[in-house]
């Protein structure tokens, strides 16, 4: 038995840090405020002058790649929650990684670890990983082992759009939580044909290709992507020795065993049988081959974090029953992911490993969506079973096995009032599950079993074409994991009582949009939308004085915050691009030395900023990211950095398809550590040339 | 050298309440003036961290240093606490991670930073936030972890670091005014390793010129083998052949898993062991004649079906007639216990009415008062509770803590021999 929680990422274990506070941060607000209200007293002036006679161009997002609805697929116009939504133009030129794209997101916030490929998960409005759910083409990719989901996972090379939904979580997505969702959409086949190849290269040995190639015939279509990708990571870091206090013995040096390698494949296949039915396949393939640092940056490290995953799902689309009004969309999954830690020199936790974890997921599910008239409702239905095994491939310890069996129902009736102007979204989502844990040399089996139901209401108005106002209460859940309910062997010790934790979601926003012809700007979209949200029974680790760990239902939290997305477009093509976080994400646990504290690892403030224009030809893109009170700890005790990253890029697509992107990234070379003794690299250029057909 | 100080969002009123703190201290440093000849430390060792040859220490006013942890060990730091009631306390004192402990010899204190930190530094418990070195101990270029568990002292000038994480401990000077000169040598314990490669060595105690190494021996899947205690000459740094074991030079402990050593000044050493994690019932507490290194059983923690105390995970020996154990049922279910360490038998009941509660350090003033360490529990604030032995009377108002407190050590805030 193992004295220590030996997880599957322990490098992260580590998330606190010793950081002067930087004088920054008490500057940092009055800026973004007198920006802000400068934007929104302009925008206030500015609309009435067009507002009746300009069409409105919706902010919703349809949630199926490059625009194509499919039953099953989100309908954002239909939703009543505040979404935002990234594009292939900028996921393409990315290229290496989407969180750093939702990063940018009002209300989202993703921390990352170390350089290209490593872990990075996401926040949303406040709430922890593990409270935001992220689907990939609607398929649930958080599982029963905890823990949020590492979108260093998901290749940017296979993705055509990211959907970010803050707060409440549409019906199609099948999981709710807390903080809301993630919606990762990969390519779509349709029925033209084109091809895309890419590569990109860069500093620290960074560098990734990609193809794409897609075509129909008759009623099939498909399309097929690949990619590779893999970087040194050996860039520049101050590495302190361990000696926060101690200046004279820091040395700055090249990361080392940090490399990574990955390649990826998507294959997706369709056949239009009729206007009204359609089978679709899909078949996703992912390895990655990580090499994990030291906390002290030793030259001598050699672990590994491998991971290796497929995908293969179906669906059957059948619309138009019941004399057009019924659409339906059968689909069924099934997903195998291994991974495997090598620490087997005990260089980066406390003893020597060599564990490999598997963990296979498999569903059906049914959608039925029902319109008539004024009226829709939804029905969606989800079984889903989740095995996960882990196997101490030194043999010091039993293997231990779990397995979670789910179903789920989804309902929403939606009323349409006013002429359409009003929508009134009543839901409700009801869970059942059932975990089941098993040690391979031990007598029994622990279980757990839970059932709930949780009510939703949205509301949606719109009084004139260019505003839209919404409002949105619900609860949601996030329910334990693996290691909570049933312990990590060792000192992790399980608690099989453990409840789901549980709060009510509410926000009220709105979305503002319209041409104009003042000063210089030509259009104008604003979405603003303040949150309060309240967290109970909130699943806390504590540890006794023998470093006993074991989870408990003792905290509660409080998360408040507003949020803005503006995007105004100016002559000569010149775009504007400004989303501002402020949020107030507060502990409230009983423990005196964590109440009213904010929650470890969330930012209060955050703002993005980017600048687009045209020049000679090229599109110059500026933007800054910056972002201020977030803590490592819980007690507040460890502040993180407040930085401030410049980047800009130069883009170059020509009409014959050649395109060219230079970018330089952190321009001031600001060292940033999301996670604690896991620097992210400084300044960086990449270059990415590009042909499609 | 250098030493910059430790971060604080509000520097004025940390520097406001530092002040309040000193002129705290001074005040009770000129109450107790008359008293001091007569405050002597026992230093039983407490695990080797203010331990000074056995002897007693010089007397002056002195201070309870505490290292603290957050619940959810996400962070810690350091508390400096009055030792005369009302206790008064400044926390959150050089903030760092959670693995930490604390050491002290006179005037100072030594935080230690302990996995994947490697670290020890040098702080006058009169100016508690202001680092005077701090300094690792890796190697350059050594790989893995150091893990120092524990930093014992024969002098100013001569202390030994032992590193649970490497088979060799270290011989470093603590007044060295930089890195090259803190590490004076190494004393090689790989003798004892298991086939994790390590004897995990994690506590000492010096007692007339020996220096005593507490060796757990945990295997690769942490399970203890026969722990042993290495006995060093601290004149020549070389290991003394016991000649009670026919495997190695040190002595074989007839407890496993153990992590407190301490003396009752009476030529008698004291080892508490907690057994397996799992849990299995092979610790208690053993005895150690320093002269003839033979050792003895003194409490057993039971067997599988009788343990009527649970594993001891804690132990504090006040005098050769008093001493006090933590009881461990459980996730934050100890209890205190007291017990004659001349015949080993546990008195009836639980002392301070600590039972059923997350009971972390046991530790001892100068004055033989007894500080017991109690974790948060539910709504409850982590807090010391200071007792007097003669009758387990509780002496002053808890110290409400912050943070969990893992260990406490007396430096001296004055010297004026």
């Amino acid at each position: 038995m193992r004295p220590l929680s030996l997880s599957p990422l322990p490098y992260l274990e580590s998330v606190v840090r010793i950081e002067c506070v930087s004088a920054m941060r008490s500057s940092f607000l009055p800026r973004y405020r007198c920006v802000f209200l400068g934007l929104v007293l302009s925008s206030v002036l500015v609309l009435p002058a067009r507002a009746e006679d300009l069409a409105l161009q919706s902010l919703d997002v349809v949630s199926s790649a490059d625009g194509v609805h499919r039953t099953g697929d989100v309908l954002t116009e239909a939703t009543t929650g505040f979404s935002s939504s990234i594009h292939s133009d900028r996921i393409q030129q990315s290229q290496l990684s989407i969180g750093s794209l939702i990063d940018q997101e009002a209300g989202a916030q993703v921390r990352e670890s170390g350089g290209f490929g490593g872990y990075s998960e996401i926040s949303l409005r406040g709430a922890g990983s593990d409270q935001v759910m992220v689907f990939l083409d609607g398929m649930l990719l958080n599982d029963g082992s905890g823990g949020g989901v590492d979108l260093s996972l998901v290749d940017p090379a296979q993705t055509a759009r990211i959907d970010v939904y803050r707060g409440s979580t549409p019906l199609q997505l099948g999981k709710a939580s807390l903080g809301g969702a993630v919606n990762i959409l990969t390519h779509l086949d349709e029925a033209h044909s084109r091809y895309r190849v890419a590569a990109t290269a860069g500093d620290f040995g960074t560098y990734k290709v990609s193809a794409l190639a897609q075509g129909a015939r008759d009623d099939l279509d498909g399309l097929i992507s690949i990619s590779a990708a893999g970087s040194a990571n050996d860039f520049e870091l101050t590495n302190n020795n361990g000696t926060q206090h101690n200046p004279d013995d820091d040395r700055v040096e090249a990361r080392e065993n940090a490399a990574t390698a990955q390649q990826s494949a998507l294959l997706k296949a369709g056949r239009q049988f009729s206007e009204r039915r359609r089978l679709d396949g899909t078949a996703l393939f992912f390895n990655k081959a990580q090499e994990i640092p030291t906390w002290n940056n030793s030259p001598n490290a050699e672990a590994t974090f491998d991971t290796q995953s497929w995908q293969v799902r179906g669906r059957w689309i059948s619309d138009d029953h019941l004399n057009g009004t019924l659409d339906t969309a059968t689909e069924w999954y099934y997903t195998h992911r291994t991974e495997t830690y090598d620490d087997r020199n005990n260089e980066v936790g406390l003893a020597e490993q060599h564990d490999r974890y598997v963990t296979r997921t498999h569903g059906i599910s049914q959608t039925l969506q029902w319109q008539a008239g004024a009226s829709e409702a939804g029905l969606r239905l989800e079984l889903r079973e989740e095995r996960y095994h882990r196997n101490d491939k030194l043999g010091h310890d039993p293997d231990d096995r779990s397995r979670r069996q789910n179903a789920l129902a989804n309902l929403d009736v939606s009323q349409r009032f006013l002429q359409g102007r009003l929508r009134l979204t009543p839901s409700a989502r009801l869970h059942w599950r059932k975990s089941r844990y098993r040690l391979d040399d031990a007598d029994g089996t622990s279980r757990d079993e839970d059932f709930h139901a949780d009510p939703q209401l949205g509301l949606k108005y719109r009084p004139t074409a260019q505003l839209t106002l919404k409002s949105n209460v619900g609860r949601y859940r996030r329910e334990p994991g693996f290691f909570e309910l049933f312990g990590d062997r060792g000192l992790v010790l399980g608690n099989p009582e453990l409840v789901a934790e549980h709060g009510i979601n509410a926000d009220v926003g709105a979305e503002w949009q319209s041409h104009l012809e003042i000063a210089g700007l030509r259009a104008l979209r604003l979405q603003t939308s303040a949150w309060y949200n309240t967290i109970d029974d909130m699943i806390v680790r504590t540890f006794d004085a023998r470093g006993v760990g074991r989870s408990s239902n003792v905290a509660s939290a409080r998360l408040r915050g507003w949020e803005l997305a503006l995007r105004a477009t100016f002559v000569h093509d010149l775009v504007l691009n400004l989303r501002y976080t402020t949020q107030d994400p507060e502990n409230r646990s009983p423990n005196a030395a964590f109440k009213g504290k904010v929650l470890p690892g969330r930012d209060q403030r955050a703002l993005y900023a980017s600048l687009e224009a045209p020049l000679l030809g090229w599109t110059l893109l500026y933007d800054v990211h910056m972002r201020s009170g977030r803590y490592y700890d819980t007690a507040n005790l460890l502040p993180n950095d407040d930085p401030q990253i410049h980047s800009l890029r130069l883009t170059r697509q020509s009409p014959s398809g050649f395109g060219i992107s230079l970018a330089l990234n952190n321009l001031t070379d600001e060292t940033v550590e999301d996670f604690n003794g896991y620097p992210k690299p400084g300044r960086a250029w990449f270059i990415t040339l590009s042909y499609e057909h | 050298m250098m030493m910059r100080k430790s971060p604080s969002p509000h520097p004025w009123l940390k520097t406001l309440r530092t002040t309040a703190f000193v002129l705290s201290l001074a005040l009770l440093t000129a109450a107790c003036s008359d008293s001091d000849d007569d405050n002597s430390s026992p230093d039983n060792g407490q695990n080797g961290q203010n331990g000074q040859n056995g002897q007693s220490v010089p007397t002056s006013t002195e201070v309870a240093v505490v290292a603290t942890a957050a619940d959810d060990f996400t962070s810690g730091a350091f508390a400096v606490i009055t030792t005369e009631a009302p206790f008064t306390a400044e926390q959150n004192l050089l903030p760092t991670v959670s693995d930490i402990t604390v050491a002290s010899y006179g005037e100072h204190y030594y935080t230690i930073e302990r996995l994947n930190r490697d670290s020890i530094a040098k702080v006058k418990a009169s100016a508690p936030d202001e680092v005077i070195w701090q300094y690792s101990v890796l190697d350059d270029g050594e790989g893995g972890s150091a893990n120092p568990h524990a930093m014992i002292f024969v002098d100013e000038t001569k202390a030994y670091v032992l590193r649970y994480g490497k088979p060799v401990a270290w011989i470093v000077n603590p007044s060295a005014t930089s890195a090259a000169e803190f590490k004076i040598g190494e004393i090689d314990l790989s003798a004892y390793s298991t086939d994790r490669d390590l004897p995990s060595m994690t506590s000492g105690i010096i007692v007339d010129g020996k220096l005593y190494v507490l060796m757990q021996r945990l295997d690769a899947s942490f399970t203890p083998l026969t722990a042993y205690v290495a006995v060093i000459d601290t004149a020549t740094d070389t290991e003394i052949n016991t000649g009670t074991s026919a495997e190695f030079n040190g002595i074989e402990l007839p407890v496993e898993n153990p992590s407190v050593i301490q003396t009752d000044g009476e030529g008698t050493l004291y080892v508490q062991g907690f057994g397996h994690f799992t849990p299995v019932y092979s610790g208690g507490v053993a005895t150690i004649d320093t002269d003839t290194y033979a050792t003895e059983l003194l409490v057993d923690d039971g067997d599988d079906t009788n343990h009527p105390y649970g594993q001891f995970s804690g132990m504090q020996i006040v005098s050769a007639e008093r001493g006090y154990l933590i009881g461990y049922n459980g996730f934050r279910d100890n209890h205190l216990l007291a017990f004659n360490p001349m015949t080993g038998v546990i008195e009836d009941g639980f002392v301070a009415d600590l039972q059923g509660r997350n009971v972390t350090t046991l530790s001892m003033d100068s004055q033989q008062r007894v500080w017991v360490g109690v974790g948060a529990f539910e709504a409850e604030s982590a807090k010391l509770m200071v007792l007097n032995p003669a009758d387990n009377s509780q002496v002053g108002e808890s110290v409400l803590l912050d943070f969990n407190p893992l260990r406490v050590t007396f430096p001296r805030v004055n010297e004026e021999q």
